[in-house]
Order: C-alpha cells, then sequence, then structure tokens
C-alpha cells in the first residue's frame, strides 16, 4: 500500500431515494469520518443496502447530495468512484484465477506489469493468500473467497471501502475469525470502511460507531457502548441486545431523575443530563436483563421487585432467568453463573432489584 | 422408488419410444444407403457399393461452388448473428424491464412467422433495395432470421450470470466497455458460441428464402439440392444431403460438448 493519505470522509447530505410511493432512503444525512470503521445496522428492508449502492453508484438518489472530502460525487459513475467494494457472496470473478481477480482493478488502469505483480503480491500478501494465487475461486473455501474479495476491493487504494455483509455466507467460528481479521486489517491499512449488516453482535464488536437504521431513515448513531447503553428509542434499545420495557406514568420528580409508577409499582428512575419528562406522561424505560441482580439478601438496590422464577437456562457462563412479576409481567434477568451458587429453580420466589442509572428512558417508538 | 430409474417404465412405452427414434432417424439413414449406390439414379444399392459419387461430388465445379457459396453466406451471416444478437440479449438483461422483454419478443419474430410468409416479405423488400440474387441479399436475410436463436441462446446463459460481477467490475474502475469484454462475455461465451452454431446450420441449410430471394448468382447447397430433384435424378444429390448431415451433427455435437463443459 502506498504511505501518505489514506482515509478520506465522507458526507451524505438529504439523501432520498423513492420506489413509486416507498421511500427506501427518506432524507438520510451521516459524516463518515476518516478512517473510521463505520457500520449501517438494521433489518431487513431498513435501507442501509439502499444507501450503501447510491454511495458506491449503482443507486441513483432522487435527492440528496454525497461528498467526498467536500467534493459532490453523486454525478459520477461507479467506475469513476474509486470505492473498492466487497459484495454479499463475494461476487469474484470465476473464469480469472486469484492473481487474475485482484489483478483486474489495476489492469483496467492500465497499469504497468511490474507495479502490477508487485502490488497483487502484497496484497495477497496481507490476507495470506500468496500461495493461493493460481487456484481459481471455485477451488477455495467460503473464508479464502473473502478474503480475495477483500485483497481485490483494496489494491488500488480506493478512496473508501464498502462491505455488504460481506460475512453473512460464513458458519459461526469462521465469521469471528474474519470479524477479528478485518478489524486489524482496518487499523493496518487505515481506509475509511462503511459496513453493511443485520447482525448485531459484528456491529457492536467491529465499529467504531454505529449508524441504526430503520424505515430508510437513521434512527440514532454513535459508538456501539453509546448506542448500546443510551439507546433513543425502543426499536434501539431491542435492535441492538435485548431489553425489558418497563411503562408507566411519570408519579413524581425527584433529584436527577423521576419516579415511574404502574400499577402500585413505584421505580425510580435517573435521567442523567437529559430534561425530566412532565408529570402524568406515560414513557417507557429500556432495562437490559444484565444490570438486574437477585438480591437474595444484604444488597439494597434503588429498585426491588418480587416475582417467581418462570423459567431459567443455562449459558455455561450464565444463568438467563424470566422472572414473573405482578406488576411488570415477565423480566428477563441475565446473571454470571458463578454468582448464584446453586441453580435456580422454577417456582422459586426471588426478589430482583437494579439501580436508578440502569435503565434508559427512551421514545417509544 | 426403484434404484434403476427405466425399471418402472412398460415395455410398451419403451416400444413406443423406440418407434419414435426410427420414424426420425430412418429417412437420414436411408440417404447414406442411396448415397452409395452402384445405379446410375436415385436408387438403394443393388448389386454392391460405390463410392462414384462422392467422387464426382469431389470432381464437380458446380457443387464446389455452391458449396463454397454455401460456407461463405453461412459464416457471414453467422457473425452479423451472433454480434447483434448477443448485444441484443446483454442490452434486454441489463435494461430488464417490460420493454425489453417485448423486445425480446419480437426477435423471435423470425422462427414464429411462418418461413414463406417472411421469405415472401424480405423479398418485396429485397426487389426494392434492388438486393435480389446478390450475396448481401442473402446474408442479411439469413443474419436476422438466424437472430433469435443468438437472442436464445444468449438470454439463458445471462439468466445464470450473476449481476453482481457486473458491478463488481464497474466499482473496480472498469469501463462499461472493459466490464463487457473482460468480464460479461467470458461468462456467458458458451451461450454465444451455442448460437453461432444454431446460426450457422439455420443458413447452412435454409431453402425457402433463398428459393425466392436468389436466382443464378447466388446458387446455395440445398438450393442445389432443390433443383437436381427437381430437374435429374443424378445420386450425387444423396452424397451431398449425406455431407449436409454429417456437418450439422458435428456441430451439435460441439455445442453439447460445450454445454457439458459448463456444467461441469
Amino acid at each position: 500500500m502506498t504511505a501518505g493519505r489514506i482515509g478520506h470522509d465522507l458526507n451524505v447530505a438529504g439523501l432520498s431515494k423513492f420506489y413509486g410511493e416507498f421511500a427506501a432512503l427518506d432524507d438520510v444525512s451521516l459524516a463518515v469520518r476518516r478512517g473510521e470503521f463505520l457500520t449501517l445496522l438494521g433489518p431487513s428492508g431498513s435501507g442501509k443496502t439502499t444507501l450503501l449502492m447510491s454511495i458506491a453508484g449503482f443507486v441513483q438518489p432522487d435527492r440528496g447530495d454525497i461528498l467526498l472530502d467536500q467534493q459532490s460525487i453523486a454525478h459520477l459513475p461507479p467506475e469513476q468512484r474509486n470505492f473498492g467494494m466487497v459484495f454479499q457472496g463475494y461476487a469474484l470473478f470465476p473464469h480469472m484465477t486469484v492473481f487474475d481477480n485482484v489483478a483486474f482493478p489495476l489492469r483496467v488502469r492500465k497499469r504497468p506489469t511490474a507495479e502490477i505483480q508487485d502490488k497483487v503480491n502484497a496484497a495477497l500478501d496481507l490476507v495470506q493468500l500468496a500461495s493461493r494465487a493460481d487456484r481459481y475461486p471455485r477451488q477455495l473455501s467460503g473464508g479464502q473467497q473473502q478474503r480475495v474479495a477483500l485483497a481485490r476491493a483494496m489494491v488500488f487504494t480506493p478512496h473508501l471501502l464498502l462491505l455488504d455483509e460481506p460475512l453473512s455466507a460464513l458458519d459461526k467460528n469462521l465469521r469471528g475469525e474474519l470479524q477479528d481479521e478485518l478489524k486489524r486489517l482496518h487499523k493496518r491499512v487505515g481506509l475509511t470502511f462503511i459496513y453493511v449488516t443485520h447482525d448485531q453482535d459484528e456491529a457492536l464488536s467491529m465499529s467504531d460507531r454505529i449508524a441504526v437504521m430503520r424505515d430508510g431513515k437513521i434512527v440514532q448513531h454513535g459508538a456501539p457502548s453509546e448506542l448500546y447503553d443510551r439507546p433513543a428509542t425502543r426499536f434501539v434499545a431491542d435492535f441492538l441486545g435485548r431489553s425489558n420495557f418497563l411503562r408507566g406514568t411519570v408519579d413524581a420528580h425527584v433529584d436527577g431523575g423521576f419516579v415511574l409508577s404502574h400499577q402500585g409499582a413505584k421505580v425510580s428512575q435517573a435521567i442523567g443530563d437529559g430534561e425530566r419528562p412532565p408529570l402524568g406522561k406515560q414513557v417507557v424505560v429500556a432495562l437490559r436483563p444484565e444490570k438486574i441482580a437477585i438480591t437474595a439478601d444484604g444488597g439494597r438496590p434503588d429498585n426491588l421487585l418480587r416475582g417467581v422464577i418462570a423459567e431459567w437456562s443455562y449459558f455455561g457462563a450464565q444463568f438467563r432467568l424470566v422472572v414473573d412479576t405482578l406488576e411488570f409481567g415477565a423480566v428477563a434477568v441475565v446473571v454470571p453463573a458463578w454468582k448464584h451458587g446453586e441453580p435456580p429453580a422454577a417456582g422459586q420466589p426471588v426478589a430482583i432489584g437494579w439501580d436508578a442509572g440502569a435503565g434508559t428512558l427512551v421514545a417509544d417508538n | 422408488m426403484s434404484a434403476f430409474p427405466s425399471a418402472g417404465i412398460s415395455i410398451a412405452t419403451r416400444s413406443m419410444a423406440w418407434l419414435i427414434i426410427c420414424f426420425l432417424v430412418l429417412p437420414i439413414t436411408i440417404v447414406f444407403a442411396v448415397s452409395v449406390t452402384d445405379r446410375p439414379y436415385l436408387s438403394l444399392p443393388h448389386d454392391g457399393l460405390s463410392l462414384q459419387y462422392y467422387r464426382s461430388l469431389l470432381t464437380s465445379r458446380a457443387w464446389h461452388t455452391s458449396i463454397l457459396h454455401s460456407l461463405v453466406i453461412a459464416a457471414a451471416s453467422t457473425a452479423i448473428a451472433v454480434v447483434a444478437g448477443t448485444l441484443c440479449a446483454i442490452g434486454c438483461w441489463r435494461l430488464g424491464n417490460r420493454a425489453s422483454n417485448a423486445v425480446r419478443m419480437l426477435m423471435l419474430v423470425p422462427i414464429i412467422v411462418p418461413t414463406v410468409v417472411y421469405a415472401l416479405g424480405i423479398y418485396q423488400f429485397w426487389v426494392d433495395l434492388k438486393l435480389i440474387d446478390s450475396y448481401t441479399g442473402v446474408i442479411i436475410a439469413h443474419a436476422v432470421t438466424g437472430l433469435p436463436y443468438v437472442v436464445i441462446t444468449v438470454s439463458t446463459a445471462l439468466a445464470g450470470f450473476d449481476p453482481r460481477l457486473e458491478q463488481a467490475a464497474l466499482s473496480l474502475g472498469a469501463s462499461m466497455g472493459q466490464t463487457l469484454r473482460m468480464v460479461i462475455i467470458p461468462n456467458i461465451l458458451p451461450g454465444v458460441i451455442s448460437g453461432a452454431i444454431f446460426a450457422f446450420i439455420h443458413s447452412w441449410d435454409e431453402l425457402i428464402i433463398v428459393l425466392f430471394i436468389a436466382g443464378r448468382g447466388v446458387f446455395t447447397l440445398p438450393r442445389r439440392i432443390w433443383d437436381g430433384i427437381n430437374e435429374s435424378l443424378d445420386p450425387t444429390m444423396a452424397a451431398v444431403a449425406s455431407v449436409l448431415v454429417l456437418t450439422t451433427v458435428v456441430l451439435l455435437l460441439i455445442d453439447i460438448a460445450i454445454r457439458a463443459r459448463r456444467t461441469q
């Protein structure tokens, strides 16, 4: 890879794309910083692939602009954008060897033979496939094909690397391995990565930032921990990890938070630096299962509920319980197995507790 | 389920199948038998076999000229049909909308409309364009009527072509021309070759259009056989017919071999 400035920034401004009445992209704006690993996360049909394809130039947006380093590129055809792209299913050329596949972007740019030789070998070294240069794609495993696709998309030092669910076809173990590899590769080459996936674990573990999409809109974006700990909406809280949702009315304002009441139960909820919701308003609080503890005795959490264990399952490192409470119905709880001592039993009465800062007030959509 | 797929088929069905095969193939084999006759007229061999009519085929100027005419016309019309048909199929595939489906259907008209009707139309047209009894006229007519075969086979090949390969090529910086040359064509080549073989065979044994638009100047092989049957009963025609059949069979075998390689 050449030295010097490699990463570029990209700005998407007010992008919309309609298919008839259906808005695949609805006024989407997004700033991708130089050299960052940004993930577009969302369920299928949320518009994440349409957004990626608009950036690549395969989808012509109806409104809005795309700027690379402050220059509009919206009018450029895909072949003039100089973006590397890794497709779902890799899209390797079946009639070419690994070497010829990786050499393709350099050959169409009419680079000298010696340079092609050097760059392709360097790229194949980078993905540890130098020994497979004369194989055909069909002779390689899924993971190897994926690495060839990466080498091909990076060999010409593109402005950006776009990845469309590149790991979705692989089995779980291999996927984990390649996630780590992709992360290392990103650090090493310094390119700006835009990554599309519907897999929340992939998004959380790999990205510098995540933009969560739904119905053609970006509903929230930020660092993975930010999104996980402070989801803005019920959808984000549920799509990234799992959540309990406590509904109730705002009963009282207290210092730094409020009290939510529902069927006689009162729950204190901290609000951080946000604004307290008005008294009497219906609100939803998202509560992560692992932030709830089983309080046998001793602990004095801010909130305490009583219930009985309805279900439990063992996952080695943790127990996952469903506790039936009178006031809030079924509540999912995850506790570290080593802390719990003996296995729980269905029907056993328990008290569950959490602190006022554990939950997050979320918008109800 | 039976271990042998043929075990469940009754004798009646199998006899029927063999009868149909004989019905299809026997008339052709008779041509081979007649071509080695020892008699001076079209007939089965009587006292022995003779290769004299193959010899006269090799030495006859008239037959040579006709074979040459047929080869030149078939080669030229195939070239036109392959280029135009392939581009048409790729264009329709890229658009992928309702209009492109209509175009693809329109391309099949030459094999749907009865050849006599089509030939009559071409005749009227060629009279105005002064293309009657010219090489150009026959080549264009055969190219147009050979086009459907190319459009069909290339469209079929494209149906199995992953459109992401085209997107990949473009995203890697290839122009549309480079993408066509380096990615699309190599991947659909078996379909293109199939289409070429069918277009060639079509022109090679086409008679009706030639009867309408060619006179004395352009004299193709099927035309000479036709005239030979009408005017004389020279068994050389059987020898020619054998050569014609063998050429077609060889081309079809090549096509099957290419298809077999593709499915590997």
